[in-house]
């Protein structure tokens, strides 16, 4: 068991030719991902290490019977195009890679992906692994396996790096990981903190899951209220960055954030918010050993 | 991210806009602002230009009665501060009679992951203090505004009315790519509604499908001081990766940090160890070596007891080529201070053999660990070198 990818995970990826993916696609490949197709339109009968390119989804999907997850990899300017044909091609699942797409698109892609049962990962998502059997996008980089052992701990982490990070700091504590999910830090994310616990709840491989915030929004808040209410009954161990911010001489012009939001941007109000609900919250990166110590 | 502290936002910023520019935009987009200008002998309101919240309790918008008295009066606000802002610029435009007025926001929110209209009946100053209502938008349609304001106690023709305004508003927020609308007051006027002020975030990541050009604006309560702008410069003529991004503040321990998360993590860790960060910094992406020297030297110009080069595991970020810039810093800096460095990622093996080379040739006080100790375990051991160097300073 693991959450979003596994051994019959079979990929699609999107904008495959361009310099990013091209580089990370052979990394995928390496680690045993099954990658059966990408597209680029325009880019039809060429390969990219051996892996067919076709000039549209449905082309691909036709050619490549149980295609299930879209790795999307192409620019802002044309991210929510491919989602969109990725959507309406059926493909149960999108991560998205792409960083600095325009929040309006991101909207836009969401609403449909909402409309048509699909689930979105990201964007400015760097992927998503289950070690041993997928590693999607450049999670993990060249060397996954320095990082990533299997095992009962999930992760879903805002930052990239910190995902590998994090993976990391639970290989020195001596546990591996079910899955890792970078689900990124955009304002609006596919896939938030408790739509990823919510998942991990029901994979009786994940024993416990550490999570990794940051300052601003509200993805964290919700992973506490999703405890509170027993939607999720497993260990969370959380280590939310950025508290220093909070001492800054910076400030806010308006009112409309602070109405909708109040002060539960701030990385103080996630940690207490989260240690009420009976999450265990650390407070520097490195004490998630310990307490995985404590649990496991 | 985007969120609280606007400076530390990523990965995206807002573009931020004064009222005289957001009511042009919105102008544009056919919704009603006031006449600006002088236009005979009136009555005007004079407005200094500056990103704060409460301009009219602080003398920042005054009444005028005629031409005279307006001028006088942009004379008299032009140049000075408010909220420790300089007003550079000032708006005079004609004063508004109306019978209400209304608080008019759009953003985009995480709890519902959708943009949302936020209104209060009552709009003006004293806003943040009064009971305000969220409706979550699927689309642009007008009925949902029709509903919404029947719902709230509006009746009869106000409905339909209002609920065109708010629409028009909602569609100028979308096609402008912004983040943030806030009007504050909507009046409402016997020839239909005028928008009295008008605040407006723009999404950075769309500018590419507009033609802004909008100075940047920092969300700091202070000025640019010299060594943020002379970091602000490396990035500028070079778009390969980012190490551009320096915060002065009060400490006294340098930070040289590598990726975004791992920063904002080890910014914290060493404050909880007690340390007083120099400064905020995080370069990623893939610098040349180039940038990182810049970066390193600007971080080096601080008189300081004690500087942490730290940073996770990198996937991209070749270890070699940056440390190198860090390496050639060193050499001309040589600093007396406490150092520790703590860095893995591609080609760290001859990045580790050159730091040691380095260590022994200038004689350093710096400890050099990779991935086998915890990123923010090291903040520990800096801050015990810390002490240990202010004890033989005395």
């Amino acid at each position: 068991m693991s959450i979003f990818v596994d051994k019959d995970t079979k990929v699609l990826v999107q904008g495959i030719t361009g310099r990013e993916a091209s580089e990370k696609v052979p990394e995928m490949l390496e680690y045993g991902t099954e990658v059966l197709a990408g597209v680029t339109p325009g880019k039809g009968g060429k390969e990219v290490a051996g892996v067919p390119v076709y000039d549209s989804v449905a082309q691909a999907m036709d050619e490549n019977p149980g295609i299930n997850t879209s790795l999307i990899y192409v620019p802002p300017f044309a991210a929510k195009d491919a989602a969109f044909e990725a959507i309406e091609n059926d493909i149960e699942l999108l991560n998205i890679i792409t960083e600095r797409i325009p929040v309006k698109d991101t909207w836009k892609i969401l609403r449909k992906a909402e409309k048509n049962n699909v689930t979105v990962v990201g964007p400015t998502s760097v992927g998503i692994m289950t070690p041993e059997e997928c590693k999607l996008g450049p999670i993990g980089g060249n060397q996954p396996g320095k990082a990533y052992d299997k095992g009962k701990v999930g992760i879903i982490s805002k930052s990239g790096g910190m995902t590998t990070e994090t993976a990391w700091t639970i290989k020195q504590a001596g546990y591996g990981v079910s899955t890792a999910v970078a689900i990124g830090g955009d304002i609006l994310a596919g896939t938030t903190f408790a739509d990823a616990l919510k998942e991990f709840e029901e994979d009786e491989e994940t024993e416990v899951v550490v999570m990794y915030g940051e300052l601003g929004g509200t993805y964290e808040q919700e992973a506490a209220e999703l405890i509170e209410n027993g939607n999720f009954t497993k260990p969370l161990v959380a280590f939310i960055a950025g508290e220093f911010t909070e001492n800054l001489p910076s400030r806010n012009y308006g009112h409309a954030g602070a109405i909708i939001r109040g002060d539960s941007g701030k990385p103080s109000v996630k940690k207490k918010k989260l240690r009420d609900a009976g999450a265990y919250v650390v407070d520097k990166h490195h004490e998630i050993q310990g307490k995985l110590g404590d649990l496991l | 991210m985007p969120h609280s502290c606007l400076s530390f936002q990523r990965p995206s910023f807002d573009v931020k806009l004064q009222e005289n520019e957001a009511k042009k935009l919105l102008k544009e987009h056919g919704l009603t602002v006031p006449q600006r200008g002088l236009d005979g002998d009136k009555e005007y309101v004079v407005k200094a230009q500056v990103l704060a919240n409460h301009r009219k309790e602080n003398g920042g918008i005054k009444f005028a009665k005629g031409e005279k008295q307006a001028k006088a009066l942009e004379k008299e606000i032009k140049g000075t501060q408010l909220e420790g802002q300089d007003i550079q610029d000032v708006l005079i435009e004609e004063k508004i009679d109306f019978q209400e007025e209304y608080y008019v926001s759009f953003t985009y929110d995480t709890e519902t992951r959708k943009p949302a209209l936020i209104f209060s009946k009552e709009g003006g100053t004293g806003i943040e203090n009064r009971e305000v209502s969220k409706l979550p938008l699927e689309d642009t349609s007008q009925f949902r505004f029709r509903q919404f304001l029947a719902e709230n106690g509006f009746e009869g023709k106000e409905i339909i009315k209002l609920g065109m305004e708010l629409q028009k508003l909602f569609e100028a927020f979308l096609e402008a790519d912004g983040r943030l609308l806030e009007i504050n007051p909507l009046a409402k006027t016997d020839d239909g509604y005028v928008i009295l002020d008008a605040m407006m975030d723009l999404d950075d990541d769309a500018s590419y499908r507009h033609s802004w050009d909008y100075p940047e604006r920092s969300a700091f309560d202070r000025e640019k001081t010299s060594r943020e702008i002379r970091a602000k410069k490396i990035d500028e003529n070079d778009h390969r990766g980012v190490a551009g991004k320096y915060t002065e503040l009060e400490g006294d321990i340098g930070m040289m940090l590598a990726g975004g998360g791992a920063s904002l993590t080890n910014m914290d860790a060493l404050i909880a160890c007690g340390g007083k960060p120099a400064n905020y910094t995080e370069y990623g992406g893939n610098p040349p070596t180039e940038k990182v020297y810049k970066l390193s030297k600007v971080i080096m110009s601080k008189e300081l007891n004690g500087l942490w080069h730290v940073g996770g595991t990198a996937n991209n970020t070749d270890v070699l080529r940056t440390m190198k810039g860090f390496v050639q810093a060193l050499e001309e800096e040589k600093p007396d201070y406490p150092i520790v460095i703590r860095r893995d990622g591609p080609n760290a093996d001859e990045a580790f053999e050159l730091l040691r080379e380095k260590k022994e040739e200038l004689d350093l006080n710096m400890k050099l660990f990779r991935n086998d100790t915890p990123m923010t375990e090291t903040a520990e051991t800096l801050m015990e070198m810390v002490e240990a160097f202010k004890e033989d300073e005395k």
